[in-house]
C-alpha cells in the first residue's frame, strides 16, 4: 500500500523531487541520487508519516544535504544544474555569473531563486517543498533576485 | 539593469533535464513486493523452524545416550562373575540403558 502511494506521489511530484534536491547539490547525478535514497527511505520506514508528501520532501532535502556534505568532503560537485547556452554567448556568460555569485545567498535564498527562476516553479509548490510559509517563500525569493542583481550589476 | 530586467533574463535559463533513467530507477525500487513473494517468505520462515527443531531433538536424543554411556561405564566395570565385559555384552547393555532412559528419566542403572 506504501509503496503505491509513493509511487503516485513520485508520479505527480517528479519534477519538483528533483529539482528540489537539485537546488541544493547543484549536480544532475547526486540529484537524482538523493531522490532515489529518499525513496527507498520512505518504502522502508516502520511508522508510515501522517503526510507522506511533505515527509518525502523532507528526505530527499535531507539526503541531498548529505550528498553534498559527503561530497564537498572528497572533491566537490561539478555544478551542471543549468543548461549551458552554447549557441547565445551572452546568455552562456550569464549563466556563468549565477552559477558564480548565486553561492554568495543563504541556502534558502539560492534555493528559492533556482525553484522559481529556472525550474518555474510557484511560490505555493516552493512552500510545499520547503515546507515554509508561502510569504516566507515571496521574501526569501525578493530578497535574493535583489543581492543577486547587485552583484551581477557590478 | 533593475530586478525586473534580470528577472527576465534570468527566466531564459533552465535546469538540467534529469537523465532518462531517473524515472525508470524511482518506478523500480517503487515495485511493491509482490503477494508470491511475501507466502515464499513465510513458507522458507516455517521450514527453517522445522529444520531446527528436529537438529534440536537429534542433538537431545545423543545427548541421552552419551549420558546413558558414561552412567554405564562409571558403574560397571565387570559382570556378575567378576570377568570384563565382553563388546558383545557392553553394546547389549548399552541398548538397554538407551531404552531405560527412554522410557523412564529418572532410570538409574545401578544394578549391574
Amino acid at each position: 500500500m506504501r509503496y503505491r502511494r509513493l509511487a503516485e506521489i513520485f508520479k505527480n511530484r517528479q519534477r519538483q523531487l528533483y529539482a528540489s534536491a537539485l537546488s541544493i547539490t547543484k549536480n544532475r547525478e547526486s540529484a537524482e541520487d538523493a531522490v532515489h535514497d529518499a525513496l527507498l527511505a520512505v518504502a522502508n520506514i516502520k511508522n508510515e508519516p501522517t503526510n507522506m508528501e511533505a515527509y518525502l520532501f523532507q528526505t530527499v532535502r535531507n539526503k541531498a544535504l548529505h550528498q553534498l556534505r559527503e561530497q564537498n568532503r572528497l572533491e566537490p560537485f561539478e555544478e551542471d544544474y543549468l543548461d549551458p547556452f552554447e549557441q547565445d554567448e551572452s546568455m552562456a556568460v550569464l549563466v556563468e555569473q549565477v552559477k558564480k555569485h548565486i553561492s554568495l545567498l543563504n541556502l534558502n535564498e539560492q534555493q528559492t531563486l533556482i525553484l522559481k527562476l529556472f525550474e518555474g516553479l510557484k511560490f505555493n509548490e516552493i512552500s510545499l517543498i520547503l515546507d515554509t510559509p508561502e510569504n516566507t517563500i515571496a521574501s526569501w525569493y525578493r530578497r535574493g533576485l535583489q543581492k543577486l542583481t547587485e552583484v551581477l550589476n557590478e | 539593469m533593475n530586478n525586473s530586467d534580470i528577472e527576465k533574463k534570468l527566466n531564459k535559463i533552465n535546469l538540467t533535464k534529469p537523465s532518462n533513467n531517473y524515472v525508470e530507477k524511482a518506478q523500480g525500487l517503487l515495485k511493491a513486493p509482490s503477494t508470491h513473494s511475501i507466502w515464499q517468505k513465510r513458507l522458507n520462515y516455517a521450514l527453517g523452524l522445522c529444520l531446527v527443531i528436529s537438529v534440536g531433538i537429534n542433538l537431545v536424543q545423543v545427548m541421552s545416550q552419551k549420558k546413558s554411556l558414561q552412567v554405564f561405564s562409571s558403574n560397571c566395570q565387570t559382570n556378575r562373575m567378576g570377568n570384563d565385559f565382553q563388546p558383545s555384552e557392553i553394546h547389549q547393555i548399552a541398548v538397554l540403558v538407551k531404552t531405560g532412559y527412554q522410557l523412564n528419566t529418572n532410570f538409574q542403572p545401578l544394578a549391574c
